[in-house]
């Protein structure tokens, strides 16, 4: 009898029990092998059963181990969780340095320092994850608690840090110049602002957090372009697109005025570095512009600028017209004669008498278009006369609050104390009624008559033709002494001096060193034109005496005259015209914004600052060269001092090459920023591609632009 | 290029089942591309697909017992989705991950578990794809859970024909003693059930041969018997070996899925609410 199965499974077998592998048990034999027992007739019992034990059937064995498992990772995740090293567990990655160094010391609560869902329990996480929004500040305000003081904090989270209507009206503008093709929406909520993680993504260790590929710019800005290299706009118009502040005409000043002075149009002369090198600035104005502009800066100030000046009155004809214009000095009589200085103007025309008369004239208007033989003209000087006399009763009573109502009245706005204060400043709070003693002598008492009926006419009718027409002293020196007229600056003589009334001058200085200086009250004896005297404090900034508040008491003019350039005086008026709305649609107002900010007035100011029309405040004179401060528009840096290396690159007119047939002088007087011709050709791309090119050196977008655009940019 | 109506069933589905898994995924990195370069983050995106794939790996082993889903489908159709949709959960997992090495502890753990379950299955795939081919090459189909007894049977048949052939000859039963004893009544060594080979069947077989010198007909035809036995001892024990892995490379898979699917919950929980942004 063979015992070797056909197969496996063996015949035999197959009457066995069914082995289901869902079951949980499964039988196996038990016990050692043993042979199959003998029969009676000496055959084996092959069907013989062995003793069998139950196991765990594998199907059931693998359910065990995943419930163990399961149990496992929830407890071990329970453990770990509630333990002080949760942060470290749950921490996606590695902080940037910049700021694992600042939540360093923080402990189990520096997660809460940027996420607002970051609580001591798992309950508060799944009710955060689930709830929507959470009532504690968003991530990206808690961003903003660190980095609000580098940027534009109103518009912290709008695209570019820039308010909305800005940025349309910018991108409106570069779309124009094809730099911004088609611009689509960022992801942003309701309110136009985007998240900073939306760039930023922290968790990733040391790579850069600034990092900005060219993919995510082009997710707005969808004018695609293969590289810098290949796609990228010319620079049509860059780097100047628009004027500049300072109004300098580069091709005339190199072709004729250096040229004609002998001069090297040294660029570096002008242009320096910044002191981090990165951008060049204009140099102050004695190193760059003083040696040629200063003298003609002076020169145009030489006659200063006027707030009263009497004019030459024709007593002859007023007093054939049999009109009365009470007491005149002397020296201003004779033929009708004299401009009414801008500024008096704007006093005068708050006057009720003489406004309507100055509106009836034309802005040139001067007493000697008045023609004696027309009695309206004639009624028109004495009134103007009498008006001149009442401004300067007033101010010589009350000062510069009278000069402030009659601003006001004819400005049409509020006018600070601050602001008066610095229009005048320097000057001597008695001076005008050293003006009015000295040009008049019963000032007080006629205008009450004439104004105030304190005193009858025929008070005035009663005083002897001298006492009317008086002689200011200094006019009886010049009498005495007719040459001291024509030697101006030289000396007079101390009589002069003498005769002048002290005055009680406060000045701001300690006045323990005022015996260290020359007392305001005394003439200044060097340098003073005769005829002149100061009349406030002197000016410290400059050793020019004849600067200042001056009182011409031989042209019966009372003027300021400015020591130069950066002559505050000049600012503060030219601020305070231009901060008055519609100033140029009002005559008067017109002729004094005319006298200040014409390219030949005094101080030449406009020859170079040019006027600027500001949205909010109006016109504004552009007093620096233009810096880059990260206001709106300055998308772009650009430093020099990586450039500046290269031995090629140190000549300036590599890049930025001049042409000489574009003359753009006269553009500057336009208000239209963008009416301006540069006198350089436009920088060639090729210049920058022949180094930022791809596998040379960086040329991606944030190479040259940048996204925030704020208070940090001048960083 | 076999023509479409020139393939099998098999090849047939499966290029359409590849061709659909390579849409999906092209779709799907479309979107992340877009998603990032419109300043989004596409890994909560990912993420959902990620953890939906997940979730519907782990109910084909579930599916007969949530009622919901057990009439989809056929069985068949589970299995080629479970393949092709744990395929494409790779590309999934490198796009969530951004294309580079998670550096967080959980991050780490998770993607630990993703790389034993994802890899487990490939195993599972590979297995499952050859190991019956070979065990068909065998020659007979046996049940897992029957080889012990089998073995046990077998072991009894050959201690019997040795019993009986001490009456003629003790070579026998002294050779089964020293060197079958063991073959027959023990289970193969870690080294064999790793990776089982025939050299022991063939160095005993061998052996019993060189006996047929020392013993008479009769008890020749028994060695026979016995080498017999012996390639099927062996074959029981390939069968072990074989069906062993087919089984247990889904201890590890079915496991760490299980814990692969809460640790993803609790990420997905602390990036809903550790994100943020405007929200």
């Amino acid at each position: 009898m063979s015992l070797t199965p056909d197969n496996l499974k063996m015949q035999d077998f197959a009457h066995s029990s069914y082995h289901r592998p869902h079951d949980p048990k499964v039988l196996v034999p038990s016990g050692s092998v043993k042979p199959y027992p003998v029969r009676d007739d000496g055959s084996w019992d092959l069907s013989e059963e062995e003793p069998m034990v139950a196991r765990t059937s594998l199907r059931r064995q693998r359910t065990v181990l995943t419930l163990a498992t399961i149990a496992f990772s929830i407890g071990a995740l329970m453990i770990i969780l509630s333990s002080p090293y949760s942060n470290e567990f749950l921490a996606p990655g590695p902080l940037h340095s910049s700021h694992a160094q600042l939540l360093a010391g923080k402990g189990a609560d520096r997660c809460a320092s940027c996420h607002s869902g970051s609580t001591s329990s798992a309950f508060g996480w799944v009710a955060h994850a689930f709830s929507g929004a959470s009532n504690k500040m968003t991530q990206s305000h808690l961003c903003l608690e660190c980095h609000k003081s580098t940027l534009n904090e109103a518009y912290a989270l709008n695209p570019h840090n820039v308010a909305p209507g800005e940025l349309a009206e910018t991108t409106a503008k570069f779309q124009n110049a094809s730099f911004v093709p088609g611009v689509s929406m960022p992801p942003v909520n309701g309110e136009n602002e985007i998240a900073c993680n939306a760039c930023h993504r922290e968790h990733k260790g040391s790579k850069d957090l600034k990092a900005m590929t060219d993919t995510q710019c082009q997710s707005c800005h969808q004018s695609s372009f293969h590289s810098f290299e290949y796609g990228h706009p010319e620079f049509t118009n860059w780097p100047k697109s628009s004027k500049q502040n300072i109004a300098f005409d580069h091709s005339t000043h190199m072709s004729k005025h250096f040229a004609a002075s002998g001069a090297t149009f040294d660029c570096n002369r002008c242009h320096v570095d910044d002191p981090w090198q990165n951008a060049k600035v204009l140099a102050p104005y004695a190193q760059a512009c003083a040696s040629c502009h200063e003298q003609k800066i002076v020169d145009s100030s030489v006659d200063g600028f006027a707030v009263l000046s009497l004019p030459m009155l024709d007593m002859k004809a007023i007093e054939a017209q049999k009109l009365k214009v009470g007491s005149w000095p002397l020296a201003a009589t004779g033929s009708f004669d004299g401009p009414i200085p801008p500024a008096m103007r704007i006093l005068l025309a708050a006057d009720p008498d003489a406004g309507p008369v100055l509106a009836s004239k034309p802005a040139s208007f001067e007493f000697g278009d008045l023609d004696p033989a027309i009695s309206d003209d004639v009624q028109d000087a004495v009134t103007l006369a009498w008006s001149i006399k009442r401004l300067l009763h007033e101010l010589s009573f009350k000062g510069t609050p009278a000069i402030k109502r009659r601003l006001q009245i004819v400005l049409g706005r509020e006018i600070s104390d601050s602001e008066i204060e610095n229009m005048f400043s320097g000057l001597d709070n008695h001076a005008f009624a050293a003006v009015s003693r000295r040009w008049f002598v019963r000032l007080g008492p006629e205008i009450e008559s004439k104004f105030g009926g304190l005193i009858e006419m025929g008070a005035i009718n009663g005083l002897p033709k001298d006492a009317l027409l008086a002689k200011v002293p200094v006019q009886e020196e010049l009498a005495a002494n007719p040459l001291a007229a024509l030697l101006e600056g030289g000396e007079v003589s101390d009589s002069v001096g003498v005769s002048e009334p002290a005055l009680e001058l406060s000045l701001p200085d300690d006045s323990s060193n005022s015996s260290n200086r020359p007392a305001l009250s005394q003439p200044r004896t060097s340098a003073v034109v005769v005829g002149e005297m100061p009349v406030g404090t002197v000016n410290r900034s400059t050793d020019d005496s004849r600067s200042g508040w001056v009182r011409d008491d031989r042209r019966l003019r009372f003027f300021y005259r400015p020591s130069g350039h950066e002559d505050q005086f000049l600012q503060h008026w030219i601020s305070a015209v231009l901060q008055t709305p519609d100033v140029e649609a009002n005559l008067i107002t017109k002729n004094l914004f005319d006298a200040l900010t014409e390219s030949t007035s005094i101080g030449n100011c406009r020859y170079c600052h040019t006027l600027k029309q500001h949205d909010d405040s109006g016109l504004v004179m552009n007093w620096h060269g233009a810096t880059r401060d990260g206001s709106i528009g300055q998308f772009t840096s650009f430093s020099h001092r990586p450039h500046l290396v290269q031995p090629d690159l140190q000549d300036c007119t590599h890049c930025h090459q001049l042409d000489l047939n574009v003359s753009n002088s006269d553009s500057f007087a336009s208000l239209d920023r963008v009416d301006y011709q540069s006198n350089f050709h436009p920088i060639q791309k090729s210049n920058c591609t022949s180094c930022h090119q791809k596998g040379l050196t960086e040329s991606s977008c944030t190479m040259c632009h940048d996204y925030h655009v704020g208070a940090h940019k001048s960083q | 290029m076999k023509l479409l109506s020139q393939m099998n069933f098999f090849s047939r589905r499966r290029l359409r089942n590849v061709a659909l898994t390579a849409v999906a995924l092209t779709l799907l990195l479309v979107v992340v591309f877009w998603m990032e370069r419109s300043l989004l983050h596409s890994s909560f995106f990912t993420g959902y697909v990620l953890i939906g794939a997940l979730f519907l790996l782990a109910a084909f082993g579930m599916r007969k017992r949530i009622p919901m889903i057990a009439g989809i489908g056929t069985a068949s159709f589970w299995m080629q989705m479970h393949i092709y949709v744990g395929l494409g959960s790779f590309a999934v997992f490198v796009m969530h991950v951004g294309f580079r090495v998670p550096d967080g502890m959980l991050e780490s753990t998770l993607a630990l578990l993703y790389f034993v379950v994802f890899f487990s299955g490939l195993y599972g795939l590979w297995a499952t794809r050859t190991i019956p081919r070979k065990l068909t090459s065998v020659g007979e189909e046996v049940i897992f859970e029957r080889i012990p007894t089998f073995r046990r049977k077998l072991a009894r048949r050959a201690q019997t024909i040795v019993m009986d052939s001490c009456e003629s000859t003790p070579v026998l039963a002294r050779f089964y003693a020293n060197r079958l004893s063991k073959f027959f009544e023990c289970h193969r060594g870690l080294a064999y059930m790793l990776v089982p080979s025939g050299r022991t069947r063939r160095q005993l077989i061998a052996e019993i041969e060189e006996l047929d010198r020392f013993l008479a007909q009769k008890d020749r035809r028994v060695s026979r018997e016995l080498a017999i036995m012996v390639r099927k001892k062996d074959d029981l024990d390939y069968h072990s070996a074989m069906q062993g892995r087919l089984k247990l490379w889904l201890f590890v898979h079915i496991a760490i899925t299980w814990s692969l699917l809460i640790f993803s919950v609790v990420h997905g929980v602390l990036a809903h609410s550790f994100g943020g942004g405007l929200v």
